[in-house]
């Protein structure tokens, strides 16, 4: 990679070609063994092929197409880092170049996932400081090893951090947080959703009562045939359960974090590795999760909101996993001391706001009931069977009772602190986010009044940040006016204060 | 400080847009009920006429508390926007966090010599509509002024 110009890795043509080109790949290999029953001499003497033959004809001419594609666009796109910026080149049918300037690259990450462990390449995704690509990493390239190290720091060295380079190594070795093994799985335990645990007990529980059964012979070999389909159906459900308590715990394996001035070094992960660099002054908000269950045993994990992480799908921006409250302060303080300034009071969501949203509860579900009520009454309906509309008068009501202890829940929960340099706001009903929003990195800020708001002086408001869609903007819970012309005071403030 | 109103012009503007919306949902009901009134119950039918004497009312009520209530502030520190019929929405934006200013005007806008402006930011943006010609262009002016003292100012203060 001496050369100006290069190419990226040549299996970022496999990479390229998709699952589902695989998938038909695979459907073609299992199906080798068949040609051998193929009567070829009847086909030499008819002159004729079978369809499922001219079917296979075509599709491997296909598969054969999107390889030489993915062949001539590997072949014709080019790399090259120059003085200020970086030009990707692409030279098939449509001709593109996008140049990135140096000072608008926010992330420089390496991910390497299975198969590029195997052929022993990295990934680079570059991410600039643009709105318009927040949603989505702006490039990728996929270099061998060696020459990602190397791109990676010729990049950070004409970012004129040429101390970054080495950093960048060390960071990795010596860190400021670890998780280990135990610590990872008490995460996945801690941020489970209620409803996956509680759908894996109920399928180690029906597991459980079925072999008794067979053992006991209430259920015979016939009936277990019989019930294949479920026994199927169940097992899948089962898998995707499990697979969403394990999934974290081979994406966060060895989390490790580093600041080093004013960059935080990630890196995690069991089968892809991912190495993250975040640079602190890009970062624009810090959120504290607590899951239902988290909550409960007073847990919270930590992420950071900032362009180019978090943009991909399965992709989370994590900074710390899963910890108590004073371990998660003591591991902030070293790793984002800006964001753990000061302890601010957290104002709740006002009162009359709650006793709003009661009535509306109220009534949809006392329509509802009435609605089950009347089409009870029509005899054409099963549902007038009385134990029916009894029955459904019950999760009505049961509905409305969740609904009014969710709405007590959100008003525990909800709350805004207005702090000297950042604004804190607490959202959930069952679990809870809080999130630091320094002021200078608010974008916008808006309120809107009802008019019981109006008369009784509250508001409910959002404020805009620079992120990608989800977190683009943060609600205020619905508090009194003078705290929304607080923080419009605040997010005014140009000099002085300024902390990231 | 004080809230800029709008010109009288918006208010009659506000008035043809809203009736342009209650001639096309008007003209809907009415085709969708000679065509499907057979089909479905009296009920649905009066449901949507009910719909039609709501959408006239809100024709004559709508754009009046609209043009009281719409007012913005423009300072040499922030972009301020208050709209709404029944939620009134206040909008606040730095004028440093800017990064695009755009004006614009459709057909009706321009038939009454009004335009817009759409202030961008790098989280959202924020809109101003029903403005004079002279006063649309007179605020991005004064915005795009702005932003260049403020970006000038900043790279100073780095320097």
């Amino acid at each position: 990679m001496k050369q100006d110009r290069f190419r990226c890795h040549f299996s970022i043509v496999f990479e390229n070609l998709g699952s589902t080109f695989w998938f038909i790949v695979m459907c073609f290999v299992t199906q080798i063994g068949n040609l051998a029953e193929v009567d070829w001499s009847k086909i030499q003497r008819e002159g004729t092929a079978t369809d499922a033959l001219i079917v296979g004809a075509i599709l491997l001419a296909v598969l054969l197409l999107v390889v030489l594609f993915q062949c001539i666009r590997w072949a014709k796109t080019w790399i090259s880092i120059e003085e200020d910026a970086i030009v990707i080149e692409r030279r098939t049918i449509n001709r593109k170049s996008n140049t990135i300037g140096m000072k608008n690259i926010s992330n420089i990450n390496m991910e390497q996932n299975l198969f590029e462990r195997l052929v022993g390449t990295y990934k680079i995704k570059l991410d600039t400081n643009s709105k318009t690509t927040a949603d989505s990493t702006d490039v990728k390239i996929v270099l061998s090893k060696n020459k990602a190290i190397y791109f990676k720091e010729q990049l950070m060295l004409r970012m004129k951090e040429e101390k970054e380079k080495v950093e960048a190594e060390s960071g990795l070795e010596a860190c400021d947080v670890h998780y280990t093994v135990k610590d990872i799985v008490l995460h996945c335990f801690y941020t489970a959703s209620v409803a996956s645990v509680l759908t894996f007990i109920g399928i180690l529980l029906g597991f459980v009562v079925g072999i008794h059964s067979f053992r006991t012979g209430a259920i015979v070999v016939d009936h277990l045939i019989n019930l294949t389909g479920s026994v199927a159906v169940v097992a899948v459900i089962f898998i995707s359960v499990l697979q969403r308590l394990v999934k974290d715990f081979f994406v966060y394996y060895g989390f490790q974090a580093t600041r080093k001035e004013n960059k935080i070094y990630l890196n995690y992960g069991l089968l892809k590795k991912r190495q993250y660099t975040l640079a602190v002054d890009k970062i624009n908000a810090v959120q504290v999760i607590s899951t239902t269950f988290s909550r409960l045993l007073k847990r919270q994990y930590v992420k950071v909101i900032c362009i180019g992480v978090g943009d991909e799908k399965n992709e989370n921006s994590m900074l710390l996993l899963s910890e108590t409250k004073e371990d998660m302060y003591r591991k902030l303080s070293v790793l984002l001391p800006e964001f753990v300034l000061e302890e601010t009071e957290i104002v709740r969501r006002e009162k009359i706001s709650v006793f709003s949203e009661l009535p509306a509860n109220i009534i949809l579900y006392g329509v509802l009931t009435a609605g089950i009520i009347l089409v009870g009454t029509n005899r054409m309906i099963p549902i007038s069977q009385l134990w029916i509309r009894i029955l459904a008068i019950f999760g009505c009501i049961c509905v409305m009772l969740m609904n009014l202890v969710r709405i007590y829940l959100n008003f525990c929960t909800c709350g805004v602190g207005i702090g000297k340099d950042i604004l804190t706001l607490e959202l959930g009903n069952f679990s809870k986010v809080t999130t630091w929003i320094p002021y200078r990195k608010i974008q916008q800020i808006q309120y809107e009044q009802g008019p019981l708001g109006r008369h009784f002086g509250f508001a409910k408001g959002t404020v805009f940040i620079l992120a990608n869609m989800v977190d683009s903007f943060h609600t205020l819970p619905y508090v009194r006016l003078e705290l929304f012309e607080k923080v419009h005071e605040r997010i005014l403030i140009r000099d002085g204060n300024k902390i990231l | 400080m004080k809230y800029e109103k709008l010109n009288k012009k918006a208010l009659i503007c506000m008035y043809v847009q809203t009736a342009i919306g209650f001639v096309i949902v008007t003209v809907s009901i009415l085709i969708l009920n000679i065509l499907f009134q057979e089909d479905w119950p009296h009920s649905v039918s009066f449901i949507l006429y009910g719909v039609i004497g709501a959408y006239f009312l809100y024709l004559f009520v709508a754009p009046k508390i609209r043009y009281e209530r719409y007012r913005y502030i423009l300072t040499q520190e922030e972009f301020e926007v208050r709209k709404g019929l029944i939620i009134v929405t206040t909008e606040i934006v730095p004028i440093e966090r800017l990064h695009k200013i755009e004006v614009s005007s459709g057909p009706i806008l321009r038939a009454f010599g009004l335009k817009e402006v759409v202030a961008t930011t790098a989280g959202s943006n924020i809109k101003v509509s029903y403005l004079d010609d002279a006063v649309a262009d007179q605020i991005s002016q004064h915005l795009k002024k702005r932003i260049n003292t403020i970006t000038v100012e900043e790279r100073n203060e780095t320097r």
